[in-house]
């Protein structure tokens, strides 16, 4: 698209991208090698063969005990979302569920948690690890991918962020205002704090991110369940928006709890749950504190990714908490 | 405009104008997210997550759309805005990926790479300053080459949202451009101009 057809744009139109060139030229770079190329031109063809797996079945399967009370909310469910609706209607939020994420809510209100300056970094670490399969000489092997992060993230997002993997450590670009999908400390303290307003505003920016219609298959409420795990997992949130997302996530259709579950770090607890796509995805929670210790995918049923139970993957959250500086961790634990 | 695909494809024909597809426009995904991130190999996931999207996506291209470029180039932006996301939905075909081969470094190309990649960090530098929305329609427009429309088009705004957000950045780099040149003036000692906060503490 280098080479995009001049008749289309006017005079205007030219003469902005002109000074717009100026001001800030394409910087060179070496391109992507013959051999690369090739590489990934074989690869995506291989892909390309494959028969899409067939996503219809399974989850009709695992939904179908709750049909009778899926015909109720039929209604609710189609409503106001531009991809197609899920593959069946779920039921609402479980009123187990419901009465866990209520709870998280007002554990999160109780912790103040520090007010951060502009100037400051959000922390985050995380350990885990996901599964990846490959093919090994005609066979199929799964291994282990560690997903232990450490992220610095300016607080009013205008430097650069910091990112420290078991792969090494590289600077992240100032997120600016951030989005919903890598957001600052400021962009979530403007959040709003009712429920259905902060729901509204995640499935608008789901809807968004999928671009012109991208034709998910995931649909809208997987997507914000997913989306405000992220959100939990992965950022600090000033306590009320944190309160906020978990109410958000007892208005998503589909929830449920699971009695125990075990984080990434071991730690036992009990979690909020949504299946989807033959997989369970639990947000898990100390029982006694009712704090967010880890997140963690588990298969429902057997096939190349491993048998049912197992875990695709586990990230628990270690430390959060605001420091001066990218490299520099938080003095007292979370 | 054509459709890209013919109406009922066999998977094979599918396959192939895919292939055609990738031929046409991998250059330039890739040179929007290596220029965009300053990092080749993210850059390379891109790329891959990018087709994967477009293979998944490409009942798309039977009619919908009308500058295969261009959509690709918008899906890339949607990987880059969330390329965990992306990789999630696509982690089989990730773990099937053949593992990238090391650069050779012959040492002139290697200095000449170097170069290069000064420039690449200090051209992402100043692409941070602006807005994410303000980043993306920039580098579609001006360092990709699309039309304001096909730009509209890829992020799935409005045009009259392409044309403000590219003032806004003309408005943004002209500030900063004007303020680097103050600094060198005063600053005849050269330290580093732009450096991004330091990280020793």
């Amino acid at each position: 698209m280098t080479t995009a057809p001049g008749h289309r744009h006017d005079a205007d139109e030219q003469s902005e991208r002109r000074t717009l060139a100026r001001l800030l030229p394409p910087p060179p770079h070496a391109g992507l090698s013959a051999e690369c190329r090739h590489t990934h031109r074989a690869f995506l063809l291989r892909e390309a063969e494959r028969p899409a797996p067939s996503r219809a079945r399974r989850p009709l399967l695992v939904l179908a005990a709750a049909t009778a009370v899926a015909v109720l909310v039929l209604g609710v469910n189609t409503l106001g979302t531009g991809t197609p609706p899920a593959l069946a209607p779920v039921p609402p939020a479980s009123a187990a569920s419901v009465r866990l994420l209520e709870r998280a809510a007002l554990a999160a209100h109780a912790d103040p948690g520090p007010t951060p300056r502009g100037t400051q970094y959000s922390y985050v670490r995380t350990v885990g690890r996901s599964t990846s399969l490959s093919e090994d000489g005609g066979t199929m092997r799964r291994d282990t991918v560690s997903e232990n992060t450490e992220q610095w993230t300016a607080v009013d997002g205008t430097r650069p962020g910091l990112q420290r993997t078991d792969r090494g450590e590289h600077e992240l670009p100032a997120p600016g205002a951030g989005t919903l999908n890598s957001p600052t400390h400021r962009l979530l303290a403007a959040l709003p704090t009712d429920p259905d307003a902060l729901l509204a505003r995640i499935r608008a920016d789901a809807e968004l991110n999928h671009g012109a219609g991208s034709g998910s298959t995931t649909g809208p409420d997987q997507e914000a369940f997913t989306a405000i795990g992220d959100l939990l997992r992965s950022s600090v949130a000033p306590p009320e928006v944190s309160a906020a997302l978990y109410r958000a996530a007892a208005r998503i259709p589909g929830v449920v709890t699971v009695d125990d579950a075990v984080d990434a770090a071991g730690r036992h607890g009990t979690a909020v749950a949504r299946v989807h796509g033959g997989e369970r995805s639990e947000w898990i929670f100390d029982p006694g504190t009712l704090r967010l210790l880890g997140e963690r995918t588990v298969l429902l049923q057997d096939g190349p990714w491993g048998h049912a139970g197992d875990e695709v993957s586990s990230i628990a959250m270690v430390t959060r908490g605001i420091v001066d500086a990218p490299g520099q961790v938080p003095t007292a634990g979370t | 405009m054509e459709s890209f695909l013919p109406g009922e494809g066999s998977h094979a024909e599918d396959r192939e104008a895919f292939g055609a597809l990738f031929d046409e426009h991998v250059h330039a995904v890739f040179a929007h997210a290596v220029r965009t991130t300053g990092d080749r190999a993210l850059a390379d996931d891109v790329v891959s997550l990018t087709f994967l999207e477009a293979w998944r996506l490409r009942d798309k291209l039977r009619g919908e759309v009308l500058h295969p470029g261009a959509w690709l180039l918008g899906i890339a932006a949607n990987v880059l805005r969330n390329t965990a996301r992306a990789a999630r939905r696509h982690r089989a075909a990730l773990s099937r990926m053949p593992p990238r081969e090391p650069v050779p470094d012959f040492a002139e190309e290697l200095v000449g790479r170097m170069a290069d990649a000064e420039a690449l960090a200090a051209a992402v530098r100043a692409l941070a300053r602006l807005r994410r929305g303000e980043r993306e329609v920039f580098a579609l427009v001006v360092w990709s080459g699309l039309g304001y429309a096909e730009a509209a088009e890829a992020l799935g705004v409005p045009v009259g949202t392409v044309r403000s957000r590219l003032s806004r950045a003309r408005e943004k780099l002209r500030r900063s451009v004007a303020a680097e040149q103050r600094t060198v003036r005063s600053d005849a000692g050269g330290r580093a101009a732009a450096h991004p906060q330091g990280r020793q503490q």
